[in-house]
C-alpha cells in the first residue's frame, strides 16, 4: 500500500508548525520551536511556511538560495508574504509592510524578525489569548517599532509577526494591543 | 455565532470520544485494505470531494471515521492542506486520456463508437440476500476478451458538433497558461461572480448529495435545461510534470477521472446548443451529470433563485456546509439565554396573569394593536 512516508524533515516541520500556530494563539507567551540556533530557528520556519505559491522578502541576501528552495519566489517588501530578518530591522521597510485589505486581509504579510528574547524594553500586551495582560521584553527592535505598528494596523488589516531567538519563538497577531 | 466556549467536562468529552470510537470498527490496515478493494466508488467520492488524489488515505479516512463521508472528507482536506505545494503539473487533455467509458445519449453513431465500459446501466439490481447466509456465491464471469484492444482513446463528441456548427466555437489559447496564474479554489475565497475555473474546481469537490438536489430540482423543471448527456468519460489520465533540469515530461502516475457534457438548446437566447460541464477525480457518474446541468443553469441570463452560481457554489461545498450544520449542536447557552431573557420579559409585561403555567394566553390589548 502506498504511504506518505512520515520523514525527519516533516516531523521537524509539522513541530515548528504547531510552535508557531501555538505561538500566535498565546501572544507573548515563549513557544520551543524543534531546532538548536536562530540561523536553524529561520530555516525551519522557511520549510514550514514557504512552498512554490508563496512569496518571500529578505534584505539578508544570504538567506535568499536557501529561501527558494522550496520553490518560493522573491518579492518587494510591500507584496511579500512572508518577510525573513535575521538581524537588523530597518523601520522604513516595516512601514511597507502589507496589511492586506478589508476584502482580503489574509493578504497582509507575516514578518519573522530575529531579536533577543528577555532583554531590552519591556511592553505590555493585551487582546485575544491573553489573560488580562503579559509584559514581554524583546531588544533588537527598533525604538519607533510599536508606534509605527500601531499606526499601520487597522484591523482585520495589518500584519503579524514571530519574534525568534535561539529555538525560542513569540508570536504578535495584529489582534493585539501593546502597550509601551 | 455566539457560543461559549466549554470548560470542564473533560472526563465526559474523555468518554464520550472513547465511546464514540468504541461502537465502531478497529482502524487496522486490514480495514483499509478491504475499504479500498472493494468500495472503489466510495473511495472516489471522498478523493473527488477532498480534492485529494489519494485512495488509500481516501479509504483510511473512511475507516478512521467510520463512514462518515463528512468527517473522512474533512480529514482527507485538513490533511491535504498541511502538503506543501511543490511543482505544477502538464495539463491534461481528453484526447490523451485512457478512456473506458465514453457515451453519449444524443447520438448513437459518435465519432469512436459508444464505449458501454463498466457499468450498471443496463442491468437488474437485486440484493444478494444469500451471501449473507453464507451460501455459494457464484462468482462474476471474467469479460470476456476482445479480439481487438480497444482504442486507447477517443475524439470529443462536442469537437464534431462545434466541426458541424452546432456548437460555438471555441478559440485556442495560443499562449500556455502559467499554472500560478490559474485560480485555485482551495485556497483563494470565493468571490462572485466566480472565475470559470472557481467555478468548476467548485463543481468537482462539491458534495454529491448536493450537487444532485440542486441539480435534479433543475431537471424537475425548476430549472431551463433539460440535460441530454452529450458525452459522459470515464479515464485514467496520465500526470505529467516537466523535469526541473532537463526540461523534458515526464509521467508519475496516473489516475482516474471522469467528465461529462451536457448539451440543451433551451434558454439563454442564441442559435444552437449550449454546453454544460463537470470533471472531477475518481469516477462519480451521478454528480457529472447533475453538475454539468447546474453549470448550464447558472449561465442562464435569470437563473431560477437556487442555480445562481452563489447559491449553487456555497450551499454544495461539503466541510463548510456540513461543519456550520453541525456546529448548532455545541453551546449557545448566551445566545438562548438572551432570547429567553427577552420572551419572560414580554410574557411578564403582555401576560401578568399567566405567571403560573404558561398556556396560550390572549393578548393583551397593546399586544394587539402592534400586531395588527
Amino acid at each position: 500500500m502506498v504511504a506518505p512516508h512520515y520523514t525527519d524533515s516533516e516531523a521537524l516541520t509539522h513541530d515548528t508548525f504547531i510552535a508557531l500556530m501555538n505561538a500566535l494563539a498565546f501572544p507573548g507567551r515563549v513557544f520551543t520551536l524543534p531546532t538548536a540556533s536562530t540561523d536553524e530557528s529561520f530555516r525551519a520556519i522557511a520549510d514550514t511556511l514557504l512552498d512554490i505559491e508563496t512569496s518571500y522578502y529578505t534584505p539578508d541576501a544570504e538567506w535568499m538560495p536557501y529561501l527558494e528552495r522550496s520553490g518560493s519566489h522573491a518579492q518587494t517588501p510591500d507584496q511579500a508574504a512572508y518577510w525573513f530578518v535575521p538581524n537588523r530591522l530597518d523601520l522604513d521597510l516595516v512601514a511597507q509592510a502589507s496589511v492586506g485589505t478589508m476584502l482580503n486581509p489574509q493578504d497582509a504579510s507575516t514578518l519573522i524578525l530575529g531579536c533577543q528574547l528577555s532583554a531590552g524594553q519591556t511592553t505590555v500586551w493585551r487582546g485575544p489569548g491573553i489573560q488580562s495582560t503579559i509584559a514581554v521584553q524583546l531588544a533588537g527592535i527598533p525604538e519607533q517599532f510599536w508606534k509605527l505598528r500601531q499606526q499601520m494596523i487597522h484591523y482585520p488589516m495589518g500584519w503579524d509577526a514571530f519574534f525568534v531567538e535561539g529555538n525560542r519563538v513569540i508570536g504578535l497577531p495584529r489582534t493585539t494591543l501593546v502597550q509601551e | 455565532m455566539a457560543y461559549v466556549a466549554t470548560k470542564g467536562g473533560e472526563q465526559a468529552i474523555d468518554q464520550s470520544e472513547r465511546f464514540y470510537h468504541a461502537l465502531k470498527g478497529n482502524v487496522t490496515l486490514e480495514a483499509v485494505q478491504t475499504v479500498l478493494e472493494t468500495m472503489p466508488y466510495l473511495v472516489d467520492r471522498v478523493l473527488g470531494e477532498g480534492s485529494l488524489y489519494a485512495p488509500e488515505l481516501a479509504a483510511l479516512a473512511l475507516v478512521q471515521s467510520g463512514g462518515d463521508l463528512y468527517e473522512a472528507v474533512l480529514l482527507l482536506r485538513a490533511y491535504r492542506s498541511t502538503q506543501p505545494r511543490i511543482a505544477y503539473a502538464q495539463p491534461i487533455t481528453t484526447e490523451r486520456m485512457t478512456t473506458i467509458r465514453r457515451i453519449s445519449a444524443a447520438f448513437k453513431d459518435i465519432p469512436g463508437g459508444q464505449i458501454l465500459g463498466p457499468s450498471l446501466d443496463y442491468s437488474h439490481r437485486i440484493l444478494r440476500t444469500d451471501v449473507l447466509e453464507g451460501g455459494a456465491v457464484e462468482p462474476t464471469p471474467a469479460v470476456d476478451l476482445a479480439d481487438q484492444p480497444a482504442p486507447r482513446s477517443y475524439p470529443l463528441v462536442a469537437d464534431w458538433e462545434r466541426e458541424n456548427r452546432l456548437l460555438v466555437q471555441i478559440p485556442r489559447a495560443n499562449n500556455p497558461t502559467n499554472p500560478s496564474d490559474i485560480p485555485d479554489v482551495t485556497r483563494d475565497p470565493i468571490t462572485m461572480p466566480a472565475p470559470r475555473a472557481h467555478r468548476l474546481q467548485a463543481l468537482a469537490r462539491a458534495e454529491t448529495g448536493g450537487v444532485l438536489a440542486l441539480g435534479y430540482a433543475g431537471m424537475r423543471g425548476y430549472g431551463f435545461t433539460h440535460p441530454t448527456v452529450n458525452e459522459l468519460r470515464l479515464a485514467y489520465a496520465d500526470l505529467e510534470m516537466v523535469h526541473p533540469i532537463s526540461g523534458e515530461p515526464f509521467g508519475v502516475g496516473r489516475f482516474r477521472m471522469s467528465q461529462a457534457e451536457i448539451i440543451s438548446s433551451g434558454g439563454g437566447g442564441g442559435v444552437g446548443y449550449k454546453l454544460g460541464y463537470t470533471a472531477t477525480m475518481g469516477w462519480n457518474e451521478v454528480k457529472l451529470i447533475a453538475g454539468a446541468t447546474l453549470d448550464m443553469e447558472m449561465n442562464q441570463a435569470e437563473p431560477h433563485p437556487a442555480h445562481t452560481e452563489d447559491f449553487v457554489l456555497y450551499h454544495t461545498e461539503s466541510v463548510e456546509a456540513s461543519g456550520f450544520c453541525i456546529h448548532f449542536k455545541l453551546p449557545h447557552y448566551v445566545t438562548f439565554a438572551s432570547g429567553m431573557d427577552s420572551i419572560r420579559k414580554v410574557i411578564q409585561a403582555e401576560y401578568p396573569a399567566s405567571k403560573e403555567g404558561y398556556t396560550s394566553p390572549e393578548p393583551s390589548e397593546s399586544t394587539k394593536m402592534v400586531t395588527a
